[in-house]
């Protein structure tokens, strides 16, 4: 870790390691455990990713990171990309209105707003999918427990950001938000 | 007087080693069964066949002991060679299936000439759970278009829709995304195969209510050049009329259970 530092700036091996981080969280869910696991639900492994960096950067970064996300998310779905881009859009948003009700962030309150977000982005994509005029329905037992099981797996990827985070920019503003659990 | 003054010790040693030869010599003969009369041969008697027994449970109990450590042994090596016949076993039972499904596509292959088959591993699913594609393991460096169609044996799969160069992302035909230009094989009326959920799709645009009953084979048109003519997609599962009295739609139920695919055929036209 010392030598990569050394060959690249601390801000490059951060975008760099939430890059892999969120490629990792990607082909988990498309590939890995549909490998083993099949057409079982799974757990969105993204989500929380993208509410941890919509809620830990700076503006310019944030958007950045937005369309980085969104681009990602494209190369592993048929979805439509205006569908998405809407739904990403709506799902920031409402993580940010809850956000501002907060007076800290703790990682317990990110857990909470990644679960909302588990919930808004399905709700918003399906709402987006029912205003078109193709056949629609909406798997409700799926989405019910893939939420389940994101549950189960938000506060570690929480911790493993906050971990990265902490590593490469020990000085980030954001990070003194974060109160420990 | 000195004649009769005897050394002692020389006495009692001759004495002794006489008395030794006396012992070893009554020893001798007491091992013959009348050797001493008075030896308490009862006592032994008696006792032998308690002894005896319990000699034999020692052995019986030991041999038996050491056959348990053998047997243990020969049970573990036996094991080992049922679990080894047990994959073989499941490694040719693998080389079967995959035999049979070669051969579908063997057959598949002489009876629609006029296609080139790529035979592909899936390898993922759509990130979105409201979405049906899967990744195939083949892409635009195997020869894979755009639109082309996939099939299995069974029937219809889908289309792709995206190329890579080693792999490619094919719609599902239960993918609400999905147009596939199809017949109603008993009465030849057309409509439009559009995905609905993860188990049905959608047969819409049917001209007359009639053309459609439940458990009616709808299978590919022949005015298209994306699937073999008349090949299998689904079975009317129920009929939706529609009040306007034009555009009645079915629930179809497709041939190929996307769940249990393995591999699929994709289709290259032959040029």
């Amino acid at each position: 870790m010392r030598i990569l530092s050394l060959l690249m700036p601390s801000q490059l091996l951060m975008f760099l390691s939430f890059l892999f981080l969120i490629i990792s969280a990607l082909l988990a869910q498309t590939t890995v455990w549909f490998g083993l696991l099949g057409w079982l639900p799974c757990p969105n492994l993204w989500i929380p990713l993208f509410v941890y960096l919509m809620l830990n950067r700076e503006k310019k970064p944030r958007i950045l990171w937005f369309m980085g996300i969104y681009l990602l998310l494209l190369t592993c779905t048929v979805a439509s990309a205006m569908s998405t881009f809407l739904s990403l859009v709506l799902t920031y948003y409402i993580i940010h209105f809850l956000q501002s009700r907060f007076s800290t962030l703790s990682i317990f309150d990110l857990v909470l707003l990644s679960s909302v977000a588990n919930v808004t982005f399905p709700l918003t994509y399906a709402l987006m999918l029912w205003m078109t005029s193709l056949p629609f329905s909406f798997d409700w037992l799926g989405h019910f427990l893939s939420l389940l099981l994101s549950l189960t797996i938000i506060p570690a990827l929480l911790m493993l950001c906050r971990r990265i985070d902490r590593t490469f920019n020990p000085n980030n503003s954001f990070d003194d938000l974060v109160l420990e659990l | 007087m000195q004649f009769f003054r005897l050394d002692f010790q020389k006495v009692f040693s001759i004495a002794a080693f006489f008395a030794v030869c006396g012992v070893i010599y009554t020893l001798q003969q007491a091992a013959e069964p009348s050797a001493l009369p008075i030896a308490p041969t009862f006592l032994t008697a008696a006792l032998q066949p308690s002894y005896n027994k319990a000699a034999d449970m020692i052995g019986t109990t030991t041999r038996q002991y050491l056959d348990l450590l053998s047997l243990k042994e020969k049970m573990l090596q036996t094991q080992i060679e049922n679990q080894t016949l047990k994959a073989q076993l499941l490694v040719m039972e693998e080389v079967r299936s995959e035999n049979t499904r070669l051969k579908e596509i063997f057959k598949l292959h002489e009876a629609h000439p006029q296609f080139e088959f790529v035979v592909a591993k899936v390898t993922a699913k759509d990130l979105f759970t409201d979405h049906y594609s899967l990744t195939i393991s083949k892409g635009s460096e195997d020869g894979i278009e755009k639109l082309s169609g996939v099939i299995t044996g069974d029937g219809v799969v889908g289309y792709v829709v995206d190329v890579q160069d080693h792999s490619a992302r094919l719609l599902l035909v239960t993918d609400r995304l999905i147009s596939i230009d199809s017949t109603i094989q008993r009465t030849r009326g057309r409509g439009i195969i559009s995905g609905q959920s993860k188990s049905e799709s959608l047969l819409k645009f049917i001209d007359r209510p009639q053309d459609m009953a439940a458990g009616d084979v709808v299978v590919t048109s022949d005015d298209q050049r994306m699937f073999p003519i008349g090949y299998p997609v689904g079975n009317i599962v129920r009929v939706q009329v529609s009040p306007f009295g034009v555009g009645h739609t079915a629930i179809v139920k497709p041939s190929v259970d996307p769940k249990k695919l393995d591999e699929v055929i994709v289709l290259k036209a032959k040029k």
